[in-house]
């Protein structure tokens, strides 16, 4: 039985520790590129949210199609807040920067209350209403189609930064900014490209998010810590660090839900990141060799 | 003692602690007399900018951003709260009792924080998982109250923080101001805030000066969250409620966090100014936006709290009085010594 348990948990933790994976990929490229906490990520997926909520209220179009008005929108705006507003906050210290992207945060997300008030909207798309049953395991197609969709864009997302001039650009500026200028590319228009990028993953892992739990403002501050959190466990400014960060966590989290701890969950995995923090501060695959 | 007094009040300019003194003498002699709301928010001003001064002790002093310290005002809230539960045990009794949890709690975290060189990014993220925790813990416990939070009974007599009316608490936040203001002074003259500014400006230096580094930040820490604790168990005597959505949150963290940084972090008047600030602007919002009545307009408020936190970073990243010690010593820094001639 408690087996049975434990496969399922780590099923539908993969699933959901993809998405979380996705949420933190866009967030870690741009704290390695820009070296800026963008705190105000979480705000940025409710935006998604609530974005694609709208979107399939008014047309009624699978929200996953939406995404291909919703992303593009994301990413310029991320370019716009980059290169008007955070890059301003960079000459201040350190912790006025995680302060400053905090007000951000909450900014935008009592705005987000401002229009849509506290109530919880959900988004039930029909073509998704469906579950599989494998044997003891039980798995929602929202589920499923969310995983596919980040699994999807992260690989999109990994091809990007290893075979594409503008990923070789990025990698350049996370390993050293005043190089990278030396070498004549524009690293404030890099920076802002990399927090473009973030918003766009955060827009996709906000829409799959969308599909599979209620939308109300509140959570915001929760994306922003999960998406620190999955960061700093895998390693600041890696890739394959976030993603096995993301699937930590989700495994972390389905595994306590399936065994009736599931209000804990976050309590545990943040003791567990508490733990990383001291032990291995760069996190479990540092990028940054010190 | 007091030569370092004086010395302080004419390095930081005497004009500004005059004014303070004036303006707290004023506030003092009206209270009884003005309206009771604005009494209300003189007290919830004062609150906050003692809450900030204390975080100012490790946050700008000692220059470790802790976002972490709800936690510490929470002990102090919920232990009014838990010891009303029993019978016959004044709430008073709550003060020792929170400060003792909150110190020895405060050294824990800051022996282990510290030990592993927690600084930077990875202290502000990690004290504010561990307030994070347990507001969840807290959330899940029904002797807690959960989410709800726990009512604190009106109980009679000074013993159990019931005066009768609100005003013996604005004289109580504004001893403990007046208290923690000359405290930060003498502080910023003694070899601990030496060592202190020497720390939050070359950690490295520092310690080749034989600064015992994590030795002083721990004592920061912990006298902060010592200070903090009581700010705590006075609130919840005044509001005879709490909740974990308010009392372990990041907004009061950020009430503390933003007095101190919008005042000037490293001052010793600075979270004062900046404290009564933030609750005015607060209050302000709220007022408008209550004339509206609408529940979304006061969201719009809180979203302009949010910008309004965002401006002052960008416009005064020293904080007010901090930019305006530095004009001076700018000013002095450029004036050439009498008969010096300048060389080119």
């Amino acid at each position: 039985m408690l087996l049975t348990l434990l496969l399922v948990g780590a099923v539908s933790g993969v699933l959901g520790g993809l998405i979380l994976a996705l949420l933190s990929t866009g967030f870690n490229l741009a704290l390695g590129v820009s070296r800026v906490v963008n705190f105000q990520h979480g705000a940025v997926v409710l935006w998604s949210m609530y974005a694609s909520y709208m979107l399939w209220k008014a047309t009624g179009i699978n929200p996953y199609v939406g995404l291909l008005a919703i992303a593009p929108v994301a990413f310029a705006i991320g370019y716009f807040l980059h290169r008007w507003l955070i890059s301003r906050s960079l000459s201040t210290p350190e912790d006025s920067q995680i302060l400053f992207s905090i007000g951000l945060l909450i900014a935008f997300q009592y705005l987000a209350q401002f229009f849509f008030s506290t109530d919880a909207h959900s988004l039930t798309e029909d073509s998704l209403q469906h579950s599989l049953i494998i044997g003891p395991v039980f798995l929602q197609y929202t589920q499923i189609a969310a995983a596919a969709m980040s699994l999807l864009v992260l690989i999109l997302l990994h091809l990007m930064l290893t075979r594409t001039d503008l990923g070789r650009k990025l990698h350049a500026c996370a390993q050293n900014p005043t190089g990278a200028r030396v070498a004549g590319l524009n690293v404030e228009h890099l920076s802002a490209v990399a927090l473009g990028i973030a918003a766009a993953c955060a827009a996709v892992s906000g829409t799959a998010l969308a599909t599979m739990a209620p939308i109300f403002p509140e959570r915001a501050f929760e994306y922003s810590l999960v998406a620190v959190v999955v960061s700093v466990l895998g390693g600041i400014g890696s890739m394959s660090g976030s993603i096995l960060g993301g699937l930590i966590v989700g495994i972390i989290i389905a595994v306590s839900q399936v065994t009736g701890y599931g209000d804990l969950a976050l309590a545990i995995v943040y003791a567990l990141v508490f733990l990383i923090f001291l032990i291995r501060p760069n996190g479990l695959i540092s990028a940054i060799k010190s | 003692m007091f030569s370092k007094l004086t010395d302080s009040f004419r390095q930081q300019g005497a004009g500004l602690w005059l004014i303070a003194a004036a303006v707290a003498a004023a506030a003092a002699v009206a209270a009884p007399w003005i309206n009771p709301y604005y009494t209300r928010v003189m007290t919830m001003g004062l609150l906050c900018g003692y809450l900030a001064a204390s975080w100012n002790l490790i946050g700008g002093y000692a220059g470790q951003m802790s976002l972490g310290h709800a936690l510490f005002f929470a002990i102090g809230s919920y232990s009014v709260a838990l010891l009303a539960r029993l019978q016959d045990v004044p709430l008073v009794a709550a003060l020792p009792l929170a400060v003792a949890v909150s110190v020895a709690l405060a050294w824990i975290i800051a022996s282990i924080c510290f030990r592993y060189a927690l600084r930077g990014i990875y202290f502000a993220v990690g004290t504010l998982l561990l307030a994070e925790i347990a507001r969840i813990l807290v959330i899940n416990s029904d002797a807690m109250g959960r989410s709800q939070g726990l009512q604190i009974p009106a109980l009679e007599g000074a013993r159990n923080f019931s005066f009768g009316s609100d005003l013996p608490f604005f004289y109580i936040f504004l001893g403990m101001s007046i208290a923690l203001a000359l405290g930060s002074l003498v502080l910023e003259r003694c070899k601990l805030g030496y060592d202190l500014v020497a720390l939050r400006e070359q950690e490295d230096g520092a310690r080749a000066l034989g600064v015992d580094v994590n030795a002083i930040k721990r004592l920061s820490f912990v006298i902060s969250a010592g200070l903090t604790c009581v700010g705590g168990v006075v609130y919840a005597g005044l509001v005879r409620y709490v909740e974990p959505g308010y009392d372990l949150s990041l907004t009061i963290t950020l009430f503390m966090v933003m007095g101190a940084v919008l005042g000037g972090r490293g001052t010793a008047l600075g979270p004062f100014l900046g404290g009564i600030l933030v609750v005015i602007v607060q209050e302000t919002l709220i007022t408008v936006g209550s004339t509206f009545g609408t529940t979304s307009v006061s969201a719009l408020a809180q979203m302009i709290y949010g910008l309004f936190f965002v401006v002052v970073l960008l416009v005064f990243p020293r904080g007010i009085i901090g930019q305006l010690l530095h004009r001076r010593i700018d000013r002095k820094a450029t004036r050439p010594p009498v008969g010096a001639t300048q060389e080119v």
